[in-house]
């Protein structure tokens, strides 16, 4: 990983990530940490479900920040995969594009 | 306060079952035995008390009766906080049982579910706020319920038209609020409906007179139920 690339490893803020608050209690939290000129990575790494509501707060606050310049790391967490379609669907702003990129990927991923 | 542990025998008798049965139910991991430094086989008299709860009616009670009965503490999670740490537990709980990817997805419709009680009916729980909140991974089951104000009231607010129960949950579970923060309505139950339909997971969603029954092998029925739930009700089996 290069010095232009940050990385938020979710299992900071816990195994189990729900409710809409806590998305934003956590982007709260790590947003002093970021520098929003810089391209942000998401790890899923080590989390066991990440629920809609959280994920939707958490990312559309973090693509507000880094003007769209997020990119979700490939994984398998089944939560993860079964939130995205539909989040891609529903926004029709940056986190649309971010959520885009990141199926696109996984459809490339062997 | 000191656990009490009985044998296989009168185990038996509490259950109303025959011995055979708890041997097939600890193979199965329907309800695991504990076993002495002997080996030999013995059970907890509060596991199996838990047990023998029928947790699905104890939820419809919560959900449907005209006053808020008494929970045992261990399902009421008045607060968001203890339904999270419940949640937690659930989780670690049902990795020891399913694969990840399933707990992964129960845990996701669970904390959607009981969350979207929480997130619709804070500060206007109409009697006894909080949610009913039980699991049972030997008998695969999830059961969630609140008394809250239901799905029509909470999605008439941004959709005065919905005119039944059923509408309602058609809604909930089928369309999605499309555009930037319309008014930070989730899109959850969709996600939910879709885990459902595509995995081994079996949910029923009653609110109102509504009730939503959604599988793998069926996709997702609406239709009028018999019977009024105040809030929330849902069933999830796996």
């Amino acid at each position: 990983m290069g010095e232009d690339m940050q990385t938020i490893h979710l299992k900071k803020f816990g195994k189990v990530l729900v409710s809409r608050p806590a998305g934003l209690e956590a982007f709260n939290a790590i947003r002093p940490t970021l520098d929003p000129s810089l391209p942000v990575q998401v790890d899923f790494e080590g989390v066991l479900t990440v629920a809609p509501s959280w994920f939707d707060e958490f990312l559309t606050r973090l693509a507000e920040y880094t003007d769209g310049k997020v990119e979700l790391l490939p994984t398998r967490n089944a939560s993860v995969l079964a939130a995205l379609p539909v989040l891609g669907t529903a926004r029709d702003d940056s986190v649309a594009g971010i959520v885009r990129r990141a199926l696109e990927q996984k459809r490339h991923t062997p | 306060m000191a656990r009490e542990n009985v044998r296989i025998g009168e185990a038996a008798k509490i259950l109303g079952v025959s011995i055979q049965t708890l041997r097939n139910w600890e193979k199965s991991g329907r309800l695991p035995a504990r076993r002495s430094e002997g080996g030999q086989r013995f059970y907890a008299r509060e596991d199996l008390e838990r047990f023998s709860i029928d947790l699905k009616k104890l939820g419809w009670a919560w959900a449907s009766s005209a006053q808020p009965p008494d929970l045992p503490d261990i399902y009421h999670c008045e607060r968001h906080d203890r339904f999270t740490t419940r949640l937690e537990k659930m989780g670690q709980a049902l990795l020891r049982c399913v694969p990840e990817e399933t707990a992964s997805l129960l845990t996701l419709v669970a904390g959607e579910i009981g969350d979207n009680s929480f997130a619709h009916n804070v500060g206007s729980w109409p009697d006894a706020a909080g949610v009913f909140y039980a699991y049972d991974t030997g008998k695969r089951l999830i059961v969630l319920a609140d008394r809250g104000r239901g799905v029509r009231a909470t999605l008439r607010q941004v959709r005065p038209d919905l005119a039944s129960d059923t509408d309602a949950l058609r809604v909930a579970f089928t369309e999605i609020v499309s555009g930037r923060n319309p008014e930070k309505r989730g899109n959850g139950l969709k996600v939910v409906r879709g885990i459902a339909e595509s995995r081994a997971i079996g949910l029923l969603f009653r609110s109102g007179l509504g009730i939503a029954r959604i599988s793998k092998d069926g996709g997702m029925r609406i239709e009028m139920a018999d019977g009024n739930v105040r809030g929330a009700y849902a069933v999830v089996t796996f």
